[in-house]
Order: structure tokens, then C-alpha cells, then sequence
């Protein structure tokens, strides 16, 4: 109970300070409004990308270029894209001439290059100063390989499994059994893009999400300010003083970054609602349970930087960087679509990508998962961990 | 004893900020502790306290070690810190009913108690409006009173008139001194020896991480004697006359400062007749007589060699 009044005890400091609530709460829906906006007409809906032609350039002739055009052809992909087939040196010409847009080419020995277990991959053209379309495509190249060579190390080990046990094994047998198992991992690409209840997010959707997750990580200063504050007001001396566990004072400041985290997510999913039409699901109550696990790893981090850094305004401006660069990684500023691959990998740093991920895939019609909720619940869980044990260890060694 | 302190000492590195300090408190008392800036006061109030980790020594409160009983002694003590420790966006009543459930508090019982401190230190006109809209010493009085929520034993407060206007000054001092008959325990620390002559009734003299001198204020005169101190003003300092009560055996010392002739004897009264006399033989008129009885400043300095505030 001491914790949860320490928390309201905050909260009410905190909702007093009409300056930081405006920043926590005005700043991300108007740049919600300015990023929605500009990216809206070529964002990934695919009614306002509109359709587009796109050059498939086929120099592997095998099976998994087959697999690729089967993908391209379901209904969602063919509703975006309009395939036409042709050359290398046709669609460079006509990409030159500015009559073509984007260009996929599946290179000679894809196919047999991805069945040898070597790293291949797709390429795709672009007219110079385009950039959204390509990122389309690139996004839908970059999955299929990624799909495929999944598949091939699956089926590898699989196989190697098989042959320690038994050193009666077909190798063309093997190979064939790893086609197969290519082939229904294909399959169910396939199904999952044109997966009927799974629509593309808007560019309003996206930017509600990746603001509310940027600036709840921001408005999670407050556990570090609010801390700073009662140790330079002597109030954390004081309630050292009183017959209060180091353990609810951690927790009560855990708890106050939750409550204002909380509360903000709900003030922006309502504002974006009403004001933009944002939807953010179906059921409301998941949202709601998904803003609160974000609001979890925020808090955890929070609670962390507070034990490590010192308290000062060079540890506030610390985590003001940290937000900024969980924001450029994670993909609050610009989708990460169009990032490098070694990016996009390194994205799954920073929080920000998984409450993107999280939300997006809400809006996108998906129920809230244990893949979405557990990533977030266990940087909170262990941040606060460590946090407090350092927290308690040095107010119990001063 | 409601709290004892045992061969508490507090080494920083190299440094000895308290050094086997002992003392112990009995119901109902007032105890002061005095002493200069940097003497090891606030560091002995933050180990009682366990806001700091004692290198050797222990703390007992209404009979709990603090170190294996932390929320129960604390439960017995009222903290007043040395500086204000409230939050300014609340009012007095948000403030005080936050720190009484830090102490265990809830329900009627704490509006009713945070209703009752709130006219103990005479703020209860104020109670809806924020501590940023009060004045140094009202913040005080709020200070002081979140400290008495939770009717603790024994209240120990740290230096809490620093920065005060003489009238809150005051009103602070009439306040404890009713709490302290009223029957609660007070330890009282300070570097204002008037303070703690007027609040205490047993005192110990602390310099340098030490406790120096303990006892009641009389007890404490003794140490430098019944010496008294005059200083007279008078119209002028002709040659011989300083050589001349140097010589009378009624007084101590003879010296001549910026504020007159500064006389010690033991009778006051004889010294005064006697230098009058001189006086007159030398035709000096004497325009003002003060006579400062022995107090714990002269205690201070007798035992330390410097003054209180050096």
C-alpha cells in the first residue's frame, strides 16, 4: 500500500506540472498529425499507395522463382502490384526513362544457391528519388528470403538428424524431402500474406503508435526526475527516516512511472481516435493490456537508468539520448522497412521496436499474442530487478 | 532510557565525523545537543536515524535495536530534518497526509491527527493551500508537524530554526517547549546555545565528533566556574587606567575591545563597585554597564578554546 501512495503521491506532482503534461500529451499527437499527414498518400495502405507496376526480372528460372511469382499473384500483393516480366536491361531503360518505378530481380542460382544452404538474396531496382514504392518491394523481397532460409536451416537440421540415426539415408531422398518442406513453409507465406483478416496499417496508424511509444519512454524521465527531486528536497531523506522499506520506495517509483505512462497511453489512444480516426483494434481491452506491458518496460528501464546513472541533469540527459535513439533504432521516427537489414535486426534493441510491433500488429486486425506482451514484460521484470537490488544495496551501504 | 546511543562512531575515508559518541535519553526529557558547524551533529541524527550505516556503535529506541528492528524503532521517532522536506506543489494537508501513511496511518484517525498538528504549529487556516505559497518559516511549522503525525515517542530534530525569521523563530521554540511538557521526548540539536538553554534540560556539548561536556545547564556552568563577564562603556581610556584594574583582586581579567572594557570576576557585584571607584578617581564617566552571567558559549570556549560559531 505504501508504494501505491507514494505513486499517487507522484502522480498528483506530476499532473500539477501542466507544462511537462503538455508535452507528454500536445507533442505526440501533433506530430502524429505532421508525420501522418506527409507520409499518408505513400504509406503502405494500399488503397492510397494505389497500384503499381513493378518489373519482375526472372534469371533463375527455378523453384523457388516460381514460389516468388505464386506469392505475388494472391489477391492482396496483386491488388498493390502489377507484375510485368521482362528484362534486366528492358527494366533499367524503361527505370531510366522514368516509365518504371521498381524492379525485382531474382538473380541466376537463386534457387539452387538457397537448396546449397549459401546465403542468397534478392535485388531490387529503383528509379533514383523514389523511395516508397521500392520500400515496398524490398520489404516483400527481404521476407521471402527470409522465409526460404529459414525453411532450408529447419530442414538441414532435420535432416542431419536423421542421417546421425541412420546411415541408410537417400541423399536424393533428403534433398527432396527438403523441397517439400520448402514448400509448404512457401505455402504458408503465401497464406500469410493473403491472410484475409490482416490489412495494411495506415501512415496515422503507424505514427500514433510509434509517438505514443517515444514519448511514454520519455514521459519515463519522471520516475528519474521524481527521484531526483525528493533527493535533492531531502523528502528521500526523510522517507528513509519513516518506517518505510527501500523496497516500496523502488516500487512506489515504479509505480509512478506505470500511472503516468499508463494514463498517457489512454489520453493518446483516445485523442488519436477522436481526433484522426485512428483505430488501434478491435478490442479495446487488449490495447489497453498492450499500452499497460509497454508501460512495464518502461518503468523497468527507468528504475534502471535511475540506479546506474547519477541523478543529476547529466543523468536525465542521458536518458533523453537513450529515448532518442530507442526512437531512430525501434522505428518511432521512420519505419523500419526501409532500414538496412543489420538494422533491422538491431531494432529488437530498443523497446520501441517491440511496442511498434506490438501495436501495429493490433491495429492490423491480430489479437494480443504472448510474442508481443512477453519481450516487453521481460525488460521491465529485469530492469527493475536490477535497479532496485542496486538501489536497495547502496542505501544500505551508505 | 526511551533512546540510547552506543559508541556510535562514522568514519568518511580518512575522516572521523563522529567518534564513539554515547548519550542516552529518558522519557520526557529535553536533550540538546550543541555544537559548532561541522561537529557531527546532523551525521549522529543521521545514523539514529539509519539514514547513514554506523562504522561502529549502535542505536536503541524504546528498547529496538535500530539496526535488527529498523521499522519499529523508526516507528517511535519523529524526524525534523535541517532543511525543509515537503513537496511544494501539495498543500499542507496533501503533504502531512502522505507522511502519516509513510508512518502507518489511514482512515479518521489520520485526518483527524493531520487536523491536530496542523493547529499544534498554528497552521490550520492554511491547511488547503500549497507549501510553495508559504513563507520560510510556515514551512517550518509544516516541517515540524509532519514529524508529530504519528505521535512518536520521542521527536528529534535537526537544527531546525537555521534560516529563520525571528518571529517563526519564536513561535517554533514555544511550540516545542509545550510538546516537551506536555510530556514528549525531545532531542533537539543545535549550534544556537540560547536555543538550547531555553529548550533543554540536559545537554551534551559536542566538537570535533566528540561528546565534550554532558549535564544540565548549571552543571555545565560549573566547568568554567561562577565567572561572570561585565562590559562597560565608558567616556575615555586615560593612560594607567587599564594598568590600574589590572591590579584590583576583584576581578580576573582586565581587556579593552571594540565593544568597552571587558571585565571577568567571580562576584559581579564587588567587581562592579570596585571599578566604579577607579573610575571615578580617574575622572572617566562610565556610560553603560552589561553583565553577562557564565553560559555555554564560555562553557564552549572554555573546553575548546574557540567560540561556537568560529
Amino acid at each position: 500500500m505504501k508504494a501505491l501512495h507514494i505513486a499517487i503521491k507522484d502522480l498528483l506532482i506530476t499532473l500539477r506540472d501542466w507544462q511537462g503534461m503538455l508535452i507528454f500529451l500536445v507533442m505526440p499527437m501533433v506530430l502524429t498529425a505532421i508525420l501522418g499527414a506527409a507520409m499518408n498518400s505513400n504509406f503502405t495502405d494500399a488503397p492510397s499507395l494505389g497500384q503499381f507496376e513493378m518489373a519482375l526480372i526472372d534469371e533463375d528460372d527455378g523453384e523457388l522463382a516460381v514460389a516468388l511469382r505464386a506469392v505475388l499473384d494472391t489477391p492482396l500483393l496483386k491488388s498493390l502490384i502489377r507484375v510485368i516480366e521482362m528484362t534486366e536491361a528492358e527494366a533499367i531503360d524503361r527505370i531510366a526513362a522514368g516509365k518504371l518505378q521498381v524492379a525485382l530481380v531474382v538473380p541466376q542460382g537463386f534457387t539452387s544457391s538457397v537448396y546449397a544452404g549459401n546465403d542468397a538474396s534478392l535485388m531490387v531496382l529503383k528509379e533514383a528519388g523514389s523511395s516508397l514504392r521500392p520500400m515496398v518491394v524490398q520489404g516483400i523481397a527481404n521476407s521471402f528470403v527470409e522465409y526460404v532460409s529459414a525453411g532450408r536451416i529447419a530442414a538441414s537440421l532435420a535432416v542431419r538428424q536423421a542421417m546421425l540415426g541412420s546411415s541408410n539415408i537417400d541423399p536424393m531422398q533428403t534433398a527432396g524431402h527438403i523441397v517439400e518442406q520448402l514448400h509448404a513453409l512457401i505455402l504458408q507465406f503465401r497464406e500469410e500474406v493473403a491472410e484475409p483478416h490482416r490489412s495494411l496499417i495506415s501512415a496515422f496508424q503507424y505514427y500514433a503508435a510509434a509517438m505514443a511509444v517515444m514519448f511514454m519512454m520519455s514521459a519515463g524521465g519522471v520516475g528519474l526526475e521524481s527521484i531526483a527531486v525528493e533527493k535533492r528536497n531531502l523528502t528521500w531523506e526523510r522517507l528513509m527516516a519513516s518506517p518505510t522499506s527501500p523496497v516500496y520506495m523502488i516500487l512506489g517509483k515504479f509505480l509512478t512511472v506505470l500511472l503516468v505512462n499508463s494514463l498517457q497511453f489512454m489520453v493518446l489512444m483516445l485523442g488519436t481516435t477522436l481526433l484522426y480516426k485512428v483505430s488501434w483494434g478491435d478490442n479495446m481491452l487488449m490495447v489497453v493490456a498492450a499500452g499497460v506491458c509497454y508501460a512495464v518496460a518502461v518503468s523497468g528501464l527507468s528504475l534502471l537508468v535511475a540506479a546506474l546513472l547519477p541523478l543529476s541533469k547529466a543523468g536525465l540527459g542521458v536518458w533523453e539520448i537513450g529515448v532518442q535513439a530507442c526512437a531512430a533504432l525501434g522505428g518511432s521516427m521512420v519505419p523500419l522497412i526501409i532500414f538496412p537489414k543489420v538494422l533491422q535486426q538491431m531494432a529488437r534493441l530498443s523497446p520501441n521496436f517491440w511496442g511498434i510491433r506490438m501495436f501495429t500488429a493490433l491495429m492490423g486486425g491480430e489479437t494480443l499474442q504472448l510474442t508481443h506482451v512477453l519481450p516487453l514484460l521481460a525488460i521491465g521484470t529485469v530492469a527493475l530487478c536490477i535497479g532496485a537490488g542496486h538501489l536497495v544495496f547502496k542505501q544500505r551501504s551508505a | 532510557m526511551i533512546l540510547e546511543v552506543k559508541n556510535l562512531s562514522k568514519s568518511f575515508k580518512d575522516k572521523k565525523a563522529v567518534d564513539q559518541i554515547s548519550f542516552g535519553v529518558k522519557e520526557g526529557e529535553a536533550y540538546g545537543l550543541l555544537g559548532p558547524n561541522g561537529a557531527g551533529k546532523s551525521t549522529t541524527i543521521g545514523m539514529i536515524f539509519g539514514l547513514l550505516k554506523p562504522t561502529t556503535g549502535e542505536v536503541v529506541v524504546n528498547g529496538f535495536p535500530l539496526i535488527k528492528q529498523p521499522e519499529q524503532a523508526k516507528s517511535c521517532m519523529g524526524y525534523v530534518p535541517q532543511e525543509i522536506a515537503l513537496y511544494p506543489e501539495l498543500t499542507a494537508t496533501e503533504n502531512l497526509t502522505y507522511w502519516g501513511r509513510m508512518y502507518g496511518l489511514g482512515g479518521a484517525k489520520l485526518a483527524q491527527r493531520v487536523a491536530e498538528v496542523l493547529q499544534i504549529v498554528g497552521l490550520s487556516d492554511r491547511a488547503k493551500s500549497t507549501i510553495e505559497t508559504f513563507s520560510g518559516g510556515m514551512k517550518r511549522r509544516v516541517n515540524i508537524a509532519a514529524a508529530l503525525l504519528h505521535e512518536p515517542k520521542v521527536l528529534i530534530m535537526d537544527e531546525p530554526t537555521v534560516g529563520v525569521d525571528p518571529q517563526s523563530r519564536n513561535h517554533i521554540l514555544e511550540t516545542v517547549k509545550k510538546l516537551n511538557a506536555a510530556g514528549l521526548t525531545i532531542v533537539y540539536t543545535s549550534h544556537y546555545m540560547e536555543e538550547v538553554e531555553f529548550l533543554c534540560t540536559r545537554i551534551g556539548i559536542i566538537d570535533h565528533g566528540k561528546i565534550i561536556a554532558e549535564g544540565t545547564v548549571p552543571e555545565l556552568r560549573r566547568i568554567v566556574g561562577e565567572v561572570a563577564t561585565l562590559v562597560l562603556q565608558v567616556s575615555s581610556l586615560p593612560e594607567g587606567l587599564l594598568a590600574t584594574l589590572h591590579g584590583l583582586s576583584e576581578l580576573n581579567t582586565v581587556a579593552a575591545t571594540l565593544e568597552g572594557l571587558q571585565i571577568t570576576a567571580g562576584d559581579a557585584a564587588q567587581a562592579l563597585a570596585a571599578v566604579t571607584q577607579v573610575l571615578a578617581d580617574y575622572r572617566v564617566k562610565l556610560r553603560s554597564v552589561d553583565i553577562k552571567e557564565a553560559n555555554l558559549e564560555a562553557v564552549f570556549l572554555h573546553l575548546t578554546g574557540r567560540a561556537l560559531r568560529d
